[in-house]
């Protein structure tokens, strides 16, 4: 207690060289806050997110063609689900698309054109284009173009109302829409796609539902293993498990190269703030090595002297990490602004954050300190 | 009681501060040593303040000899048992009159807080410095200044007072008071007073004078101070 009242007093009294001192600590601790927030956020949000999707008892393989054009015809087959549904611990096998698309050839007027056809089939494919609400729950032969395939068909001309043909049937275009260079150029209501287009568009991907109680990976590996054996299209293209932290984990792999940018940015600013507190109180060592002396002839012993100043300059230290915690807390405040998901500053943080504070302060203050308790006496009394 | 015997110091295995010297000094004595700058005085006042034990030949404090005792030990028997005077104050200039008193008794384990405030304030009425205990030093006079000094020399009721120069910084008449107190203390509370100054009238209040030079101790031989 009285070592506080002291360390406080001489903090206080020499408050502008210690704030600077300071300044390393509170970036340092700040980082410390940000990193943590940032990572317990990531970490928080996305435990939300498998807790949501029921993906426990589900294994994906997916079915990735070879080339282009075997795209669209090839997959997994009904063949195939009967062979997977054979394979141990699996329960049942629903074969679907990850895109309801097909690769082939659009006509008007004599212009041709050689591109990918989409079926919009769902509310959430509705902001793909405006007008595409038109076609949805719709088995009529309206479609949506491009504006690049409208300017390709039609040149200047207004495409509204003129027909299409697509294979052997003509659809009438309901609008257009702009899109980038690679993308779907036609969309039609899912059901039309489905009627015209069944058995060309591949199914890509072979959802298993695993029996409770089974190892997911070691049923997928099994299923793996028997579809690349005996898949019907296994020259065709390639088949794999799917694995649904795979986003996260790419994600989590950015997430740790920024962390560890920001944790060596805080490592280096609280090493060069240790030494800053190491050289701050070398500096009050030497500038008082009268009172040092006149504690020491009047009972305190080297102990009392040294811990009289590693308190200060923990306190140093803590006070500077409290001013980096709040500083810390604003920037974390500043960052959800920018992140697609919220960073917390949990309890945990804040205690890391004033240990490592303490830790700096005892580290880099134990030497000076040392050196106090170490000095003769005699020589601090002669000195004036 | 102190009982020095055949004690000499070197520094830097060239210099002999101190050579053989004899003392005995008895409780309740007040003692002036005297001698010219470099003679060894503050070298052999260090020794019997515990605040040197690099020395050889011996040094009994009340019959115990400290020389080879670990700092911890050393520093417990200063506090208890030695208050020290300096020439200069040595004061703590941003602590106030309190607080520097208090100095002491922070590491002298048997004292609680209201015990403290009890006796600072004693010592404060002893020395005379009743409603200066809020001051800071640079507001005092001289003679204040060495008040509390001596009040925080005090304040642990020890058995040995170490005044080094304790006259040196202040005028003749104030000088004089603060003499006036030294003796009071000895009569009064029979503290034992080992005083080092090189004015003789300064050590006219002492009950026994001795001499040093070049590291030598002459007992009672004013010659060797005129020499």
């Amino acid at each position: 207690m009285e070592n506080l009242t002291i360390a406080l007093r001489s903090i206080k009294k020499n408050k502008n060289r210690n704030l600077l001192t300071m300044l390393g600590i509170i970036i340092g601790i700040a980082s410390v806050i940000c990193i943590l927030a940032v990572g317990d956020g990531f970490t928080q949000s996305i435990t939300k997110e498998l807790g949501q999707g029921n993906t426990s008892n589900k294994v994906t393989l997916d079915y990735q063609a070879n080339s282009a054009d075997s795209a669209d015809s090839s997959g997994f087959t009904s063949g195939d689900a009967a062979l997977l549904s054979d394979v141990k611990g699996v329960n049942d096998v629903k074969l679907s698309n990850y895109d309801s698309t097909v690769f082939t050839n659009v006509s008007s007027q004599g212009n041709k054109m050689k591109t990918y056809i989409g079926a919009i089939g769902k509310k959430s494919d509705v902001n793909r284009t405006q007008r595409s609400s038109l076609l949805i729950d719709d088995n009529s032969y309206n479609v949506l173009i491009s504006n690049r395939l409208k300017q390709k068909l039609f040149g200047n001309d207004s495409a509204n109302g003129k027909t299409i043909q697509i294979g052997t049937d003509v659809f009438v275009i309901r609008g257009t829409f702009s899109t980038d260079e690679y993308s779907t150029n036609v969309y039609m209501p899912k059901k039309t796609f489905n009627h015209i287009f069944a058995g060309k568009s591949g199914k890509n991907q072979a959802k298993l539902t695993v029996e409770s109680g089974q190892s997911k990976k070691a049923v997928g590996q099994r299923a793996l293993k028997k579809i690349k054996a005996s898949g019907e299209y296994k020259h065709e293209g390639k088949y794999s498990i799917e694995d649904p932290t795979k986003a996260m984990k790419s994600f989590q792999k950015v997430l740790n190269s920024v962390t560890y940018f920001v944790a060596l940015v805080a490592g280096i600013s609280l090493l060069i703030a240790g030494i800053g507190v190491m050289n701050v109180m070398y500096i009050s060592v030497s500038e008082r090595r009268g009172e040092i002396g006149i504690r020491r002839a009047f009972g305190a012993t080297g102990k009392n002297i040294r811990n009289q100043f590693l308190t200060e300059s923990i306190v140093l230290c803590v006070i500077g990490g409290i001013l980096g915690i709040i500083i810390g807390y604003l920037l974390v405040l500043l960052i959800n602004a920018f992140l697609p998901f919220k960073a917390v500053i949990t309890i945990y943080s804040i205690l890391i954050s004033l240990l490592v504070s303490c830790a700096v302060g005892l580290l880099f203050g134990f030497i000076p300190a040392n050196k106090a308790a170490k000095s003769s006496l005699v020589g601090l009394l002669k000195e004036e | 009681m102190l009982r020095v015997k055949k004690v000499s110091k070197v520094y830097n295995r060239k210099f002999k501060a101190l050579s053989d010297i004899d003392l005995d000094v008895n409780d309740g004595e007040f003692l002036a040593i005297m001698g010219p700058s470099g003679s060894g005085k503050s070298t052999l006042i260090n020794i019997l303040g515990l605040l040197d034990n690099d020395y050889t030949g011996d040094y009994y404090l009340d019959n115990q000899e400290y020389k080879d005792s670990d700092d911890v030990s050393m520093s417990h028997i200063r506090g208890d048992k030695i208050g020290f005077v300096f020439q200069n104050f040595k004061l703590l200039s941003n602590y106030t009159v309190f607080e520097n008193i208090e100095i002491p008794l922070i590491y002298s384990k048997t004292q609680t807080i209201t015990d403290r405030q009890t006796v600072i304030n004693e010592v404060i009425e002893q020395v005379g410095l009743q409603g200066k205990e809020n001051n800071l030093p640079s507001e005092l006079s001289g003679g204040q200044q060495q008040r509390v000094a001596i009040a925080r020399a005090i304040v642990n009721n020890p058995q040995i007072i170490i005044a080094d120069e304790p006259t040196g910084a202040l005028d003749s008449k104030t000088g004089h008071e603060i003499m006036d107190l030294f003796r009071h203390l000895n009569e009064t509370f029979n503290t034992t007073i080992i005083m080092v100054t090189h004015d003789k009238e300064v050590a006219d209040f002492a009950m026994r004078t001795v001499y040093i030079r070049d590291g030598k101790l002459y007992q009672d031989q004013q010659s060797v101070v005129d020499k």
